[in-house]
């Protein structure tokens, strides 16, 4: 596990993996557009996520 | 092969995943073409986000410029976001992929002013985004770490498939969406 761990840090195949990233994005164009469609709560602005001011 | 090689093959990819992205975003949404740009983290996007007017309750704890430099610095296989309507900046976003590439995870996430044109589509473009990143570098997950603790914006992200806590530790305050590569 360790060695799949080491490995997946260090190598990329910039080629595969945009043919990854495009493929999923074909597959995945309806979840996409669904979530688009999602209404989005009036306090959707400013700070979404990470720390708060102190 | 040396850092700066490395470096470049992750932005390869982190602008791929802005440039489809975007595609999609247009191809659902065809108002806004010609009108959106998604980018990087840049000079104007950093001088812009000083502009914006937020209340104090809104605003949040961090530098972007400080963060912007400290993830390009020490995390090539990020994810950068700025999303434009225009000249208006209206969203910026900032993650990584984990040290394994297990998780690619959203750290900071910002919407601009409480009116802007892509008020409403700033978290499900920025969740593409990282999803589509993860899925270049082969994570199963993605997550917003720290979300805000409203209650109707945290219906939101699970309503957007943000619905379970982080599998690899469950006390972190984190929402995680497990990547599913066989859909339609």
């Amino acid at each position: 596990m360790l060695n799949v761990a080491t490995n997946k840090t260090n190598d990329v195949n910039v080629d595969k993996a945009i043919e990854r990233m495009q493929a999923h994005a074909s597959k995945s164009k309806s979840s996409f557009a669904k979530a688009l469609k999602v209404k989005a709560p009036s306090s959707a602005y400013g700070r979404l996520a990470g720390p708060a001011k102190a | 092969m040396n850092n700066q090689v490395i470096s470049n093959k992750y932005q390869k990819i982190r602008l791929a995943a802005l440039a489809q992205t975007q595609s999609d975003f247009e191809q659902f949404e065809p108002d806004f073409i010609d009108h959106i740009d998604l980018t990087e983290i840049n000079e104007y996007a950093l001088r812009s986000q000083d502009e914006w007017e937020i209340p104090v309750n809104r605003q949040i704890g961090w530098d972007w410029r400080q963060v912007r430099n400290q993830y390009r610095r020490d995390h090539m296989a990020r994810v950068e976001l700025a999303v434009w309507y225009d000249e208006e900046l209206c969203g910026l976003m900032i993650g990584k992929a984990s040290d394994g590439k297990l998780v690619v995870k959203i750290n900071y996430i910002q919407g601009g002013q409480a009116e802007n044109p892509l008020k409403g589509f700033i978290v499900p473009i920025a969740s593409h985004c990282a999803e589509l990143f993860a899925v270049a570098v082969e994570a199963d997950w993605i997550g917003i770490q720290d979300p805000i603790d409203d209650e109707d914006l945290l219906n939101y992200y699970r309503a957007l498939g943000f619905d379970e806590r982080d599998p690899f530790d469950p006390r972190n305050n984190a929402l995680f969406k497990r990547v599913v590569t066989d859909e339609d």
